[in-house]
């Protein structure tokens, strides 16, 4: 999650620059599964969304693709399957006829397989609801195409086009066989022909290429969303809530990347509640106890909702942002001169001016300054807190700082359920003693756990013998 | 009709040249041209463009094979525009070659094709794998001096074609391609250790008992043999290599004493990169070369003319192919049609 690369694209990020800038949503691509090259096109260039309308649209698409999946058989799931793998992207060749161009029998062969995958298509998808999958009757194209009226995947220019084609054809056979001296010359009469029928059929194909982009356009949604459909019942993940009350709230929200290692090694992920309000939140915590995973999983939720995706909650009510502004992770970047203190800095001060604007944005920031001494680490915690009051956005900040004053809402995460294990002590099961949910926290202090967390993890005696 | 009715028992065949204009071209037309009586649904196709930088340039010596109607041929985007036959597209491929994705065709009239593949064995497979329901023998057109889509694993047979190509002397002909009907004739393990060692895909393994089980040596190739010459033979003198068996190992097995108490076992007979000289040497002394997999060679075609513009004795050649090769051996012109 590098910060710099990500607050230059502002408010028109789009999902190919998302997977990029964020590992975790990368990691949740990954397992997308996109069948046909114009479904990757078009999520590609989608873009983060504030349009509750659109966002509502795309998630009654998928809801409606999970029913339908539900609904299907494996086998009948398959062929789907079958078929949307085969479709080729004809926008190459629409395009060309866009411009007067005259297609070969690959492009004309194209155009005709593509309509005859969308009315296969049509038949397969009787169980889905949505109108925006009905797919248009495009059995004109189709004739144009199959003057025999076979409806095979085959072309060529069918002896049907034109009289006397034929026979051209079998002399053309016959003079071969008897090495004629008209070969050639009757070969370049049928050539002549069958260019002929080419420009008489793209010009009359051309006509219906504004119904060709839409199908082309309804095949890359179908596929989409039924991607999103696997991927939901794959990850267990929630249709949000949106709503205009500024606040994002989360039931049992998980990190659906973690939870899948760790259910490959037999354990759970444990899920947590949280609300962002218009008060800043500070998260205090041991080492270990999962306040960066909060924060990234926060940061992929908001960006999987924006871009038409479920969200890994069991329930949530979510405010949309105009950009997930993070800071997590180390910048540090010696060839521009930069130190990690620096470049974090000048990272926070990017976010600072973008909440300025009022525009709301969702900020998550790791350890604020804690690259620095605490004396004055403590200070830029206070000052930014109170900086973000002047804004309209949400904000969610880690710390190990004590003694912050600036007007915020606290968060603890609980830690340690045992407090008598015995060091040495793996880092597996650590983590199974550990209570990763959050709670109120009314003091000022944070837990002071990290020498006890040491001996655990088995370190040096002499170190830790002269650190106490 | 010699051969022919061999072929019919397979479902894809692979035509390999010994060298470039060997005639291996010759060899599938001859057999198609057979194929035709029989009324067989016929798919053609051949392996990539695989380093003829000149062909892929000017497409000049690719091989123009002759089918006859209802045929299903594959070529390229590029050489399909540029046919002489009429046929209707059955397929176009999703990914593309260096002249562009791979058109299936079916032909309507007869004449000829110019061939063009998939650039690897893996897709290669694939694709025969599709025809396996659409036609009823698959004949697949080598390029250069290719061996490895002859694997049984991509092909249930194959036909060699040899000639003056590899050298005017014809004991030079005979012994090069004796090499190669060897290679072909070396003996596959016992069941048990077929499925213990199938599985196993990298690496190199000891195999420690006659049931096939097997210890991984850590060793990432024999590549690397030079920096894991102390560990390769810590666990016994059986080796299981589905990479490659190279010259290194052989020379290495050559330095140390007794080699007849070695055995390499290797998938097929593609996996096997050591030279003439060494492997020869090895077999000679005893030792053992074992595959997984064997693969069926049907005939080998001979051509005693070179490109190069010599000829060598047509009836010599033949004979003395003939005395050390037990296989049909034909000049395919000399067949009487």
């Amino acid at each position: 999650m590098k910060c710099e690369k990500y607050t230059q694209n502002t408010s028109n990020m789009n999902f190919k620059q998302a997977t990029n800038n964020f590992t975790l949503f990368k990691s949740i691509y990954e397992q997308l599964v996109i069948k046909t090259a114009m479904g990757r096109d078009m999520l590609f260039n989608t873009v983060f969304s504030s349009d509750k309308d659109w966002l509502e649209w795309q998630y009654a698409l998928t809801e409606d693709c999970m029913r339908f999946l539900n609904q299907t058989s494996d086998n009948d799931k398959m062929l789907l399957e079958c078929v949307l793998y085969d479709i080729h992207d004809v926008s190459g060749s629409v395009g060309l006829l866009e411009n007067d161009d005259v297609l070969d029998d690959i492009g004309l062969f194209e155009i005709k397989a593509f309509c005859l995958a969308c009315k296969k298509l049509n038949s397969m998808l009787k169980g889905l609801k949505s109108e925006s999958f009905i797919f248009g009757d495009l059995q004109d194209i189709i004739s144009l195409l199959d003057p025999e009226g076979l409806e095979v995947n085959q072309f060529y220019i069918y002896p049907a086009y034109r009289e006397g084609l034929s026979e051209k054809r079998k002399l053309f056979e016959q003079y071969k066989k008897e090495e004629h001296p008209d070969t050639n010359k009757i070969y370049d009469e049928i050539l002549e022909i069958e260019n002929e029928v080419r420009v008489e059929l793209c010009k009359k194909i051309k006509q219906h290429t504004f119904r060709i982009r839409k199908e082309i356009e309804r095949v890359a949604l179908l596929d989409i969303s039924i991607a999103k459909g696997e991927l939901n019942l794959a990850l267990n993940l929630h249709r949000p809530t949106l709503n205009n009350n500024n606040s994002i709230s989360y039931t049992k929200i998980f990190n659906p990347i973690i939870k899948q290692i760790l259910n490959k090694k037999g354990k759970d992920f444990q899920p947590i509640d949280i609300e962002i309000k218009e008060k800043t939140i500070l998260i205090t915590g041991a080492n270990m106890a999962g306040k960066t995973v909060v924060l990234k999983t926060l940061a992929l939720s908001q960006l999987l909702a924006q871009f038409g995706f479920f969200v890994p909650c069991l329930d949530c009510n979510i405010s949309l942002v105009e950009d997930v502004l993070c800071s997590i992770g180390d910048n540090q970047n010696e060839n521009e001169g930069l130190s990690s203190f620096a470049s974090e800095i000048l990272c926070l001060n990017e976010i600072i001016k973008k909440v300025k604007t009022k525009k709301r944005y969702l900020v998550l920031v790791d350890e604020l300054a804690r690259t620095t001494n605490p004396v004055e680490g403590v200070k830029l915690l206070n000052g930014f807190i109170s900086t973000l009051s002047f804004g309209n956005s949400f904000a969610v900040i880690t710390t190990h700082y004590s003694n912050i004053n600036a007007d915020c809402y606290r968060l603890r995460v609980k830690g340690f359920i045992n407090n008598n294990l015995q060091a040495p002590i793996s880092i597996e099961s650590l983590s199974d003693n550990i209570d990763y949910s959050l709670v109120e926290d009314a003091s000022n202090e944070v837990p002071n756990e990290a020498l006890n967390l040491c001996k655990l993890l088995g370190v040096d005696e002499d170190w830790i013998n002269y650190a106490v | 009709m010699p051969f022919v009715e061999e072929i019919l028992n397979y479902k894809s065949i692979s035509f390999v040249g010994m060298d470039k204009n060997a005639g291996k071209t010759e060899a599938l037309n001859y057999v198609i041209s057979r194929l035709h009586f029989f009324n067989k649904k016929i798919a053609v196709t051949s392996i990539g463009i695989d380093g003829e930088t000149l062909d892929q340039v000017t497409a000049t010596s690719k091989p123009k094979v002759f089918i006859y109607p209802n045929t299903l041929f594959v070529t390229s985007e590029k050489l399909y525009n540029s046919k002489q036959i009429v046929s209707a597209i059955v397929d176009l491929s999703h990914y593309a070659t260096s002249l562009g994705r791979l058109v299936t065709a079916e032909t309507v009239s007869y004449g000829n094709v110019m061939l063009s593949g998939p650039t690897n064995s893996a897709w290669l497979k694939d694709l025969i794998l599709s025809f396996k329901q659409k036609c009823d023998i698959c004949l697949i057109d080598g390029a250069l001096s290719r061996k490895s889509f002859a694997s049984p694993s991509i092909t249930d047979a194959m036909i060699l074609s040899t000639g003056a190509v590899i050298s005017g002397n014809i004991e030079k002909i005979t012994d090069k391609t004796k090499f190669m009907y060897d290679m072909t004739k070396l003996p596959s393990v016992s069941e048990d250790m077929l499925q213990q060692l199938s599985n196993i895909e990298y690496g190199i393994h000891a195999v420690i008992d006659k049931e096939g089980n097997s210890v991984d040596l850590q060793i990432p190739s024999l590549l690397m043999l030079d920096k894991y010459r102390d560990k390769i033979f810590s666990m016994g003198k059986t080796l299981y290599i589905p990479g490659m068996i190279t010259d290194k190992l052989l020379e290495l097995i050559k330095m140390r004493k007794n080699p007849e108490e070695y055995t390499l076992i290797t998938k097929d007979f593609t996996h096997i990169f050591s030279s003439v000289v060494n492997t020869r040497w090895f077999l000679s002394k005893g030792g053992k070369i074992l595959c997984l997999y064997q693969t069926k060679l049907l005939a080998i075609t001979a051509n005693p003319i070179s490109p190069l513009g010599f000829k060598v004795d047509n009836k010599a050649m033949l004979s003395s192919l003939r005395e050390n090769i037990d296989l049909p051996i034909y000049n395919i012109r000399d067949i009487d049609l």
